[in-house]
């Protein structure tokens, strides 16, 4: 089984193009892969607010679906400061910074990919 | 219709450009027309409503190659000198909604927009998305 | 600068192809601030640019960036001085290359020394020298 590192770096604003690479991750998820998921840029606009008023089929219910899925969530911290949005993450959804990425992505198991 | 004798820029994309863009950002360029029109309004929706929190914390910091890059776009520090130079600012109520953004998460002397309270386009003199 | 390298690429633990255009998000900040964790760790790494991006590394953009009206006294780093400043510190680690087509198609043809012009025809090349590669978004 393979192990991914997905980057969502787009967010809900961009389209329906995150949500289809959320839901990328919990296909991997499910078919027995380690799939990590990390938010950042406008990708971190899926961590956070309670999903409350988004409608269905949004990043952040992509998101809610990979918590249950149990995949691992992460939103860079430097892009929720940037947006004033780091007091707003949602529960199960850590913050994380570069140094914890990149030594993620040099793990040789680890296949990158970035949306 | 209130006759503002404004025109009226709705900003909806947010955070284009970091250590590329710094300070000319697009609020530099709203802060430079709202001095050049003696006054403007501007209505601040999408991610672009994250340019009004009242979130004091700066933006932050890049360490790159041993410089400490403290330059990159501040959009609510530019957001309170456009209020002190006497723009008017909206945010879009449904996006503070979306974010889980509770009261006082806005920056004091933003309006939310509402369903009795939003920018009323023919009162102004323009229109534009910025 | 210049032509192809004429050499074998060295290997690379990461290749981070810059696609996407400058000032449009936070890609080319994302592009640094990785490039800048991944080389503290020791990694080495091969940062490509495509299409708008090759303008990042451009000669005529200097060391600074145009006087800021409203802070006049103070000055502002250009992509191209970062870029030269992340070299520097790397100089074994860090390699830099520019898409041919997309910089004279785009008259960004002169580079700050240290980045290498590429032809996209060797794109693949750059691709099987790195164990990893993200491209950052689209041309």
């Amino acid at each position: 089984m393979a192990e991914y590192l997905l980057v969502e770096s787009q967010g809900r604003y961009a389209g329906p193009g995150s949500r289809d690479f959320l839901g990328d991750a919990e296909r991997l998820a499910a078919s027995g892969h380690t799939v990590t998921v990390l938010l950042i840029e406008n990708g971190v606009t899926d961590g956070v607010g309670t999903g409350a008023g988004t409608g269905a089929g949004t990043g952040s219910d992509a998101v809610e679906r990979l918590l249950e899925a149990g995949v691992r969530v992460w939103a860079d911290g430097f892009s929720l400061e940037q947006r004033a949005l780091a007091a707003l993450l949602r529960p199960g959804v850590r913050r994380v910074g570069m140094d914890e990425v990149a030594e993620q992505l040099l793990r040789p198991a680890v296949q990158g990919v970035w949306h | 219709m209130a006759d503002t004798g404004r025109r009226l820029l709705i900003i909806e994309r947010a955070y284009r450009g970091g250590v590329e863009t710094q300070f000319a950002d697009v609020l530099y360029f709203a802060r430079e027309l709202n001095r050049q029109q003696g006054g403007l309004d501007i209505l601040l929706r999408g991610l672009a409503v994250t340019f009004a929190a009242a979130d004091p914390a700066p933006t932050p910091v890049l360490h790159l190659a041993g410089r400490e890059l403290d330059t990159l776009p501040d959009p609510r520090a530019a957001v309170r000198t456009l209020l002190a130079e006497g723009a008017g600012i909206w945010a879009q109520d449904g996006e503070l909604e979306r974010f889980g953004a509770g009261p006082g998460w806005l920056l004091e002397g933003v309006r939310p927009t509402s369903d009795a309270a939003f920018p009323d386009w023919p009162g102004y003199r323009s229109v534009h998305f910025l | 600068m210049g032509g192809g390298t004429g050499r074998e690429l060295p290997r690379a633990d990461m290749l981070i192809a810059i696609m996407g255009a400058p000032h449009t998000g936070d890609l080319v900040t994302s592009a640094f601030r990785l490039a800048q964790a991944l080389l503290e760790r020791g990694a080495s790494v091969h940062l490509w640019t495509c299409g708008h991006a090759t303008g990042l590394t451009r000669t005529s953009l200097g060391d600074e960036k145009p006087r800021n009206v409203v802070d006049w006294a103070r000055a502002y780093p250009t992509t191209a001085a970062l870029a030269a400043e992340l070299l520097a510190a790397h100089p074994a680690k860090l390699h830099w290359f520019a898409c041919r087509f997309c910089s004279q198609e785009r008259g960004a043809d002169a580079h700050i020394p240290g980045i290498r012009l590429r032809a996209p025809f060797k794109f693949t090349e750059h691709l099987e020298a790195a164990d990893k590669s993200f491209f950052l978004g689209v041309c």
